[in-house]
């Protein structure tokens, strides 16, 4: 048993002038649910597309569920499950007919596909309309079928290219508690996705940029450590003043201001707030409202485009 | 190559052509309507073909033998001209088909059996034109075996052969030529078109079966749709096959082979449906009519013929004539099979390799 299920070494690919992918190292641990965040056109789907064996690399390799996808590709096939971006299903074959046919290509013996359509259909809560045509599906049913489709033959590793792409904010929910449920049964999750808020529930993130990997880690240590420490929000009375004032205060390591509050950086947001607001009302500037807040990943990503010079 | 794989595609693409009533119809109802209508339309007695009558001598027997011509339901006695030059502005207009000129002094001529008529035939409907002078040979020799029945102009076919023995393997060779390749295109560049095929492409499937499983259903397609059409030419307009029927189909199998893989080329070089049709155009619209399908290739400018044969369907044409029309063995058609069998594996060699570098 490999530890990582994914692991990729310098893969690049090259569309012509454009580098889609460039130098990608990855490695993805079993069990985990990994994101692939980045803005449209960062290479996020060139690089799933590489990793299912859809598009060969121009460079570097990838090792997919133990086998080098290039040398070995149904061996990697068998074994993942894909859910592309568009839907790929026949609309005019039944949800029973596009699983059955799936099933069989990956040689699920009668008996058993039988038992496993059933249960991927419960999975995503679509038992009622096992003979409707796909076509007849709304998006966001189309959408679930999908996912069906892509765990009937019971992958190690799924790979999902911006699932949520354009469905609403409830199936979105929903969708996510289909993925947590597929984790705790032991599936491991690879996510494209452009939702910041999405990316939150990742156990770990890659940050990819013009097709360049510029951070990889669990979202609370992408934020500590891309913007140095905790953030404190502080409303002061006198904004101007306040942040001449906090410039050059020792343990604030960086100041924004944002309209009338100021961000501050700091190593320890629990003991650095009574010291601040202490320093501030010595030099008499009132301080109406102050506290830690968590950083969101779009300040994450922003920040790390900006000093990477992505 | 997997069989069981390849035959899950076999079974899934009947399910969705089954649904498919559009396909379905263009498939199975076009193929024999095809040959329905060019049966009806061309082996059915030509008749009132419409004529112009120029009678220069307009008395005694000229009035008799023009009578006559009136019993005919082939001709239709429509004009009557001064001269040659006014009856052949009529046709040139469109106006007739035929003229049909009894010179001076016919009435004096026939008593002393030296008669003759001219027949003027409008060359652009060989149809018709090859209808006419039996009509007017057949009113003469009832008068007397001595009235000559001259013509000017031109006489294409040989009055004795059915039309229907001249289109029936033509169209068996078109219509497996153009069906089989559009369709098998637009199938295959639907499934691009629509996203599907790269959900086959992360299954362990291969290409192979994924095309095979596609041609063994076209394939299938394509057989009944030669044995339909052969059947409405036999039992509906009484074609005698009088060749081989295995070598018969041996041609049509191998044509049948040919002509998927074009379509899988085509759709292979195209992202969408219309793509792929396009690509097929320039092919298409010269096979149409350069293979002789209609008009015999002997009779094309010289420029032309090269064209005609480098088009497959040329070979197939001409060895369907052959065979099932003259009754033509190996020997006559060796040729044919040797460029249809080349130009067979080489086109899927290509089609195959195209595909899976698409993929």
């Amino acid at each position: 048993m490999w530890e990582n299920l994914v692991e990729t070494f310098n893969l690049t690919k090259k569309f012509g002038d454009l580098t889609a992918v460039d130098h990608l190292n990855l490695k993805i641990r079993r069990g985990e649910v990994f994101g692939f965040l980045g803005p449209n056109g960062a290479g996020k789907t060139t690089a799933i597309r590489m990793l299912c064996g859809l598009l060969t690399p121009s460079e570097g390799y990838a090792i997919v569920a133990g086998f080098d996808v290039t040398k070995f590709p149904e061996k990697v096939k068998e074994r993942i499950g894909y859910m592309p971006q568009r839907f790929s299903l026949y609309d005019d074959l039944t949800l029973h007919e596009n699983l059955d046919f799936f099933g069989g290509i990956y040689r699920i013996p009668a008996g058993r596909r039988r038992a496993r359509i059933k249960r991927v259909l419960e999975v995503v809560q679509l038992e009622d309309f096992e003979n409707k045509l796909a076509g007849e599906l709304s998006g966001g049913l189309k959408q679930r079928l999908a996912l069906a489709c892509s765990l009937v033959h019971e992958p190690e590793l799924l790979i999902l290219d911006e699932p949520t792409a354009g469905i609403d904010p409830p199936l979105r929910k929903a969708f996510w508690r289909y993925f947590r449920d597929l984790n705790k049964e032991g599936v491991t999750l690879f996510i494209n996705t452009h939702y910041m808020d999405e990316a939150e529930f990742c156990d770990r993130l890659g940050l990819i940029n013009k097709g360049r990997l510029i951070a990889l880690d669990t979202p609370s240590e992408l934020k500590k450590a891309t913007l140095g420490g905790e953030l404190i929000e502080l409303i002061p009375s006198e904004i101007e003043k306040a942040h001449s004032i906090l410039k050059d205060f020792a343990k604030i390591r960086r100041i924004e201001v944002k309209e009338k509050r100021l961000l501050l950086y700091v190593e320890d947001a629990a003991s650095s707030i009574p010291e601040i607001t202490a320093f501030l009302r010595e030099n008499r500037v009132e301080v109406s409202s102050v506290q830690r807040i968590e950083p969101s990943l779009e300040d994450v990503f922003i920040e790390l485009v900006k000093v990477g010079g992505g | 190559m997997a069989v069981d794989r390849t035959l899950l595609m076999v079974k899934k693409e009947i399910l969705q052509l089954s649904r498919n009533r559009r396909v379905l119809f263009i498939a199975f109802m076009m193929p024999v309507m095809m040959m329905t209508l060019i049966g009806l339309g061309f082996t059915g007695e030509v008749k009132n073909i419409s004529a112009i009558v120029v009678n220069e001598d307009g008395r005694g027997f000229s009035t008799t033998f023009l009578d006559a011509l009136r019993q005919t339901d082939t001709i239709k006695i429509k004009y009557y001209a001064n001269d040659l030059d006014e009856a052949e502005n009529l046709i040139k207009n469109g106006q007739a088909k035929a003229a049909i000129l009894i010179p001076k002094s016919f009435d004096e001529n026939f008593r002393s059996g030296q008669a003759y008529v001219y027949v003027v035939v409008d060359g652009s409907d060989p149809m018709s034109a090859s209808r006419v002078l039996p009509s007017v040979q057949a009113v003469a020799q009832s008068f007397s075996p001595t009235i000559v029945v001259r013509t000017s102009n031109i006489v294409l076919f040989n009055p004795t052969l059915r039309y229907i023995e001249f289109m029936a393997p033509a169209v068996v060779g078109f219509v497996l030529q153009m069906f089989p390749i559009m369709t098998i295109a637009v199938a295959i560049a639907g499934e691009r078109e629509r996203g599907t095929i790269e959900q086959l492409i992360v299954t362990p499937i291969s290409s192979l079966d994924v095309l095979l499983g596609k041609m063994i259903v076209y394939m299938g397609i394509g057989l009944t749709n030669a044995f339909f059409m052969m059947a409405v030419a036999v039992y509906a307009f009484k074609l005698t096959i009088r060749g081989n029927v295995f070598l018969i189909a041996l041609f049509i199998f191998i044509f049948l082979a040919a002509s998927l893989s074009l379509g899988i080329l085509s759709s292979a070089i195209s992202k969408t449906q219309l793509q792929a049709i396009q690509t097929l155009m320039p092919f298409i619209i010269p096979t149409a009519f350069l293979s002789g399908t209609f008009y015999p290739i002997e009779s094309m400018p010289n420029f032309i013929q090269p064209i005609s044969y480098c088009l497959p369907l040329t070979y197939m044409i001409h060895a369907m004539r052959s065979v099932m029309v003259k009754g033509g063995g190996l020997e006559i058609i060796a040729i044919d099979l040797l460029a249809l069998s080349i130009y067979a594996v080489a086109i899927n060699a290509l089609a195959v390799t195209a595909f899976r570098k698409k993929l």
